[in-house]
């Protein structure tokens, strides 16, 4: 659990498909559809135990089942609109036995969308319903995202890491621990 | 995508397409608002303007018929053509732009 911030959201990538065009990305011959790489925050952290007080409930947590939650932003400036979509990503490093890999699942959660053109985002041009997410890569926690939705140089986007198992701020795991969030054995109550 | 209509009027405004202006869906439900008007000025270099002859809520749960309906935007438009008794004709297909 390494922190990045502690503020909640945390811009990921960002895109601009005009860009992406301009340098031979695209011709324009597959609508307005491109792909486009990002990666989950995990680093190092994948396979980190925590807690060296074996009193302590935290001691031997296993970092290797994880959640992270991601949203996207997308836009056009020809067809025009703004896409929010929100995504839970799954994720297991299993070491040993049978099952020994790494594995990621994505599901998607919600989308908020205003189309202020007939033909933005599924409105009129494309299929619709971009972007969409796809695991390229689960050793790598790397993302394929399918962006899209406007004239094909006219999209761009961000992606936002809003929190989950790799880059949460973890409340009371400071040096100097507080009290309220004192996590060891011998104080819980229920 | 945008749905063409058989050509009426609406609030003395020109109704040929009908879409789904801003929705929300999670969970495989969807609510939001539907607009009916026409596009007009529409060429290879300019996406034209949409003119609105009305606006209205509209919601879509679970339960539509996936093998009709491709997404729960696309039902939802059905169902705000019904609400506004226009026929659905087909889909709209801009122009590519230069």
């Amino acid at each position: 659990m390494a922190l990045i911030g502690q503020h909640g959201g945390k811009l990921l990538a960002v895109f601009n498909t005009n860009t992406y065009a301009s340098n031979g990305g695209h011709d324009g011959s597959n609508g307005g559809d491109m792909l486009f790489d990002f990666y989950l925050p995990t680093d190092i952290d994948d396979t980190k135990t925590f807690g060296t007080n074996t009193a302590d409930v935290e001691h031997g947590f296993p970092a290797t089942y994880q959640s992270h939650y991601i949203a996207t932003h997308t836009s056009g400036s020809y067809y025009w609109g703004n896409c929010w979509k929100e995504f839970l990503i799954h994720r297991q490093v299993i070491s040993g036995g049978g099952s020994a890999g790494t594995y990621m699942q994505i599901h998607f959660l919600r989308e908020v969308i205003y189309r202020g053109h007939s033909s933005f985002n599924g409105g009129g041009s494309g299929v619709g319903a971009l972007p969409t997410l796809a695991v390229q890569s689960a050793a790598n926690a790397q993302v394929r995202m399918k962006v899209g939705g406007d004239y094909w140089n006219s999209n761009s986007g961000e992606v936002y890491y809003l929190g989950g198992s790799a880059e949460t701020s973890w409340i009371g795991n400071t040096p100097q621990a507080h009290p309220i969030y004192d996590t060891t054995i011998g104080d819980w109550q229920e | 995508m945008a749905k063409t209509v058989t050509e009426t009027t609406i609030n003395g405004k020109t109704v040929n397409m009908i879409y789904i202006k801003m929705s929300n869906e999670a969970a495989g439900t969807m609510e939001g608002t539907y607009t009916c008007g026409e596009l007009i000025n529409e060429s290879s270099t300019n996406p034209g303007t949409w003119v609105e002859a009305k606006e209205g809520p509209i919601a879509a749960g679970p339960g539509f018929d996936a093998d009709t309906y491709t997404s729960l935007t696309d039902y939802a438009m059905k169902l705000a053509a019904d609400k506004e008794s226009l026929t659905i004709t087909g889909n709209f297909t801009p122009v590519t732009p230069e």
